[in-house]
């Protein structure tokens, strides 16, 4: 599953990125620490993607959402 | 549950190593963005910089004298999200650590987010200075139920660690004490070794320029670690000192990429961000999760998909009414009316008239054009209401953390101008000062995206004061008036981004963006950051209107002020619609466009509604103030400054030209 599929209210756990997603952009979710294996809340998808990691609240816009793999946590 | 009493965990360490103490020297304070590194800075120096509730407030390095100890200073640096930096503003953090002698690292974390803190720590541990890691906002991090085991992460990771509260200055006291227990280098148990096959590159890279530099005040393994993650200052830096024999180095890195599935840059950060992990597992205490809290509440309803454009409508509205009603007719009112109208002008006037026997001297300073009754009228009377009650509306809203959640409702918007909402902050400082937003761009990913939101800034922007004096002389004909403008602007904003983004090469970042905890504005930061603002819009605009005042005396004295009015009727008058005086207000809006406005203002009597509207469409158009040329040519070279001055005056009056024409069909 896509992290942008995800409902908002449900938490993930993140699995990856997609090849396909700019390393600086992995750079900066490691930075934020999002790592594989992270917990996920996800509070809502419109207008962007909006999840917390620890205390930390991130707005992802859809087409990098599209990039990160995550499974029910 | 939080140590805070336990004071500097580091303190009973047995191994503890001092310090060079009384000894004068540099400290850094070095850190994420938003963590309150500026706060800290405040109470250790007594200095004052700008602090804000959003990250990329500090886009350039600040110094002042410690207090703390005699003869010794500290450093305040842009955030880095993390290292090796990659934005101007990482790039300047990065200059300070290479540039400076410094004798230790602050770091300031967020203690509430202490995985992301120790991500950093990692690299700083391996920079070979003695560094004490600072655990800010710890009072956010009690209401949030989260506390640190600070002696056990002391142990851990090499190195003092305290916890603080900067904006009320608790724990702040026992950072001298952890100074002078600070380490060169962490005990070897505290480093972090990389998985092997990384490991073993850091460790040739290292011992490679433990050879070549010998003396470089950062250690050689940081520098390799930085190097091999393709820091672009540290490169820089090395082939400044090593010349081609840099290019090993470089070998060294291809070698390695070639043989990793991945860039080295990313197993780094891979390997530090599990570690970091690793002792956040061992050192956080997580109590029950509390309820969430109001602020939280609040922060996601600014940024909801239903509730987040009428709050974003509510607050523009506000800051209309206390700006534009408030500010820009009820103060002025008090202060051009009654103040210099009826006491200050008449007394100057009398007074200059009774003593000065040449008439064309006495109307220097108090004719049509006169330093005071046009320079000083101006900027006292006219503008000074109006800045300060933007300034005010600006800093409660700059602390309160709404700035960053508009970044998000703006994102689609800026996507079609190939930016993203990112762009939104250096829009909105401008909003306060275009100059000062223009070195904000600075937080910005790409070259790309500094140019294009440099030009809107330009181009679009207006500043506090133009600002104020628009929404002033509209807001005396209605609140349509004002829309009016607004759409106006916006319009030209996005289509002038839109051209610009499929001209200037290069492609669009997508955002991610961090949303700062919302916070309750303490007045006191924003009384002071109104006063600083306040103080330089004084000392930069007095002296250009003067200058400008000045100007226009001769211009008019000499006969050349007419014979440009007579020569610009056919674009001011035929073109614009305006009276052919309105030229008057162009010659002072070449000095600064609030200038210009404010001579518009002046001659609002003479203006009818549709004139006024098309007179401020134009005017919020018009050249950049000079103060922000000079940071435009700073920041990216005469050519393409020149390039942006010669696009925007003619797209200013064609513009003007094109709304005069269709308003002039339904007014």
């Amino acid at each position: 599953m896509r992290l942008a599929d995800a409902s908002p209210g449900s938490t993930v756990r993140f699995r990856g990125f997609d090849a396909t997603l700019e390393t600086m952009l992995q750079d900066q979710f490691l930075a934020y620490g999002i790592a594989v294996g992270q917990t996920l809340s996800v509070l809502q998808q419109r207008p962007m993607t909006l999840i917390q990691c620890d205390h930390t609240e991130l707005a992802v816009e859809h087409s990098v959402a599209r990039a990160m793999v995550v499974a029910p946590a | 549950m939080t140590q805070s009493s336990s004071g500097s965990a580091a303190l009973g360490m047995a191994a503890a190593m001092p310090a060079k103490s009384n000894t004068a020297g540099v400290f850094a304070l070095v850190g994420n963005p938003n963590v309150g590194k500026s706060v800290v800075f405040h109470r250790l120096t007594g200095t004052y910089v700008n602090v804000s509730n959003y990250p990329g407030t500090t886009v350039d390095v600040s110094r002042a004298a410690a207090r703390f100890e005699r003869g010794a200073e500290v450093l305040d640096t842009p955030g880095v999200l993390a290292l090796p930096s990659r934005s101007d503003d990482e790039h300047a953090t990065m200059r300070a650590l290479l540039h400076e002698d410094l004798r230790a690292l602050l770091q300031v974390g967020d203690a509430k987010n202490l995985r992301r803190t120790l991500a950093l720590s990692l690299v700083f541990a391996d920079l070979g200075l003695p560094w004490v890691l600072v655990l800010n906002m710890a009072d956010e991090a009690r209401a949030r139920g989260v506390g640190v085991d600070l002696q056990g992460l002391s142990k851990a990771i090499g190195a003092p660690v305290i916890e603080t509260v900067a904006t009320s200055g608790e724990g702040l006291q026992r950072l001298p004490e952890a100074l002078k227990h600070a380490h060169a280098s962490p005990q070897a148990a505290a480093r972090l070794r990389y998985p092997e096959a990384i490991e073993a590159v850091v460790t040739q890279a290292t011992d490679w320029l433990a050879q070549k530099l010998p003396n470089s005040s950062l250690a050689p393994r940081g520098l390799a670690v930085l190097f091999l993650g393709r820091d672009a200052e540290v490169e820089r830096w090395l082939a400044a000192h090593l010349g081609a024999e840099a290019q090993e180095l470089v070998a060294m890195r291809d070698m390695a990429e070639a043989a990793n599935a991945e860039p080295i840059s990313t197993a780094l950060a891979q390997a530090r961000a599990a570690e970091a992990d690793r002792l956040a597992s061992i050192y956080l205490r997580k109590a029950v999760p509390k309820a969430t809290l109001l602020s939280t509440r609040v922060g996601r309803l600014a940024v909801h998909r239903v509730w987040g454009l009428p709050i974003l409508l509510a607050v523009l509205f506000a800051v209309y009414e206390f700006v534009g009603v408030f500010g820009a007719s009820f103060l002025v009112g008090l202060t051009e009316e009654t103040l210099f109208g009826e006491w200050l002008n008449p007394a100057v006037e009398g007074f200059v008239r009774g003593h000065v026997p040449y008439p064309w001297l006495a109307d220097l300073f108090v004719g049509q054009y006169g330093l005071w009754t046009m320079g000083m009228t101006y900027a006292l009377a006219l503008i000074l209401p109006i800045v300060s009650t933007f300034f005010i509306a600006f800093g409660v809203l700059e602390d309160s953390g709404y700035f960053s959640r508009l970044s998000v409702l703006a994102n689609r918007a800026f996507a079609a101008i190939g930016l993203n909402g990112r762009a939104v902050l250096p829009m909105v400082l401008g909003l306060g000062c275009v100059t000062m937003a223009t070195l904000t761009t600075r937080i910005l990913h790409t070259r790309r995206e500094r140019v294009i939101s440099t030009f809107l800034l330009a181009l679009a922007i207006p500043c506090s004061a133009q600002l104020g004096v628009v929404m002033g002389m509209l807001s005396g004909i209605s609140f349509s008036a004002t829309l009016i403008w607004l759409s106006s602007v916006l319009i030209i904003l996005f289509v002038s981004g839109w051209l610009a983004s499929k001209l200037v090469p290069g492609r669009r970042i997508p955002l991610v963006t961090e949303m700062p905890p919302m916070r309750m504005p303490v007045m006191g930061n924003v009384l002071k950051k109104t006063g600083g603002r306040l103080k330089w819009y004084l000392i930069e605009v007095i002296p250009l209107f003067l200058f400008g005042t000045f100007l226009m005396y001769v211009l008019d004295r000499v006969g050349a002020l007419p014979w440009i009015i007579d020569q610009a009727e056919p674009l001011v008058t035929g073109w614009l619609g305006l009276p052919k005086e309105a030229s008057a207000a162009f010659v002072m809006g070449f000095l600064r466009r609030d200038f210009g406005a404010t001579g518009l203002f002046a001659m609002g009597h003479q203006l009818t509604d549709l004139q006024t509207v098309v007179g401020m469409i134009t005017i919020t158009l018009f050249v950049p103030c000079i103060a922000s040329v000079m940071i435009v040519i700073k920041e990216h070279g005469g050519k393409i400054a020149s390039g942006m001055l010669g696009l925007i005056m003619p797209i200013a009056f064609l513009v003007g030209g094109i709304f005069h024409f269709i308003l002039k069909q339904v007014w």
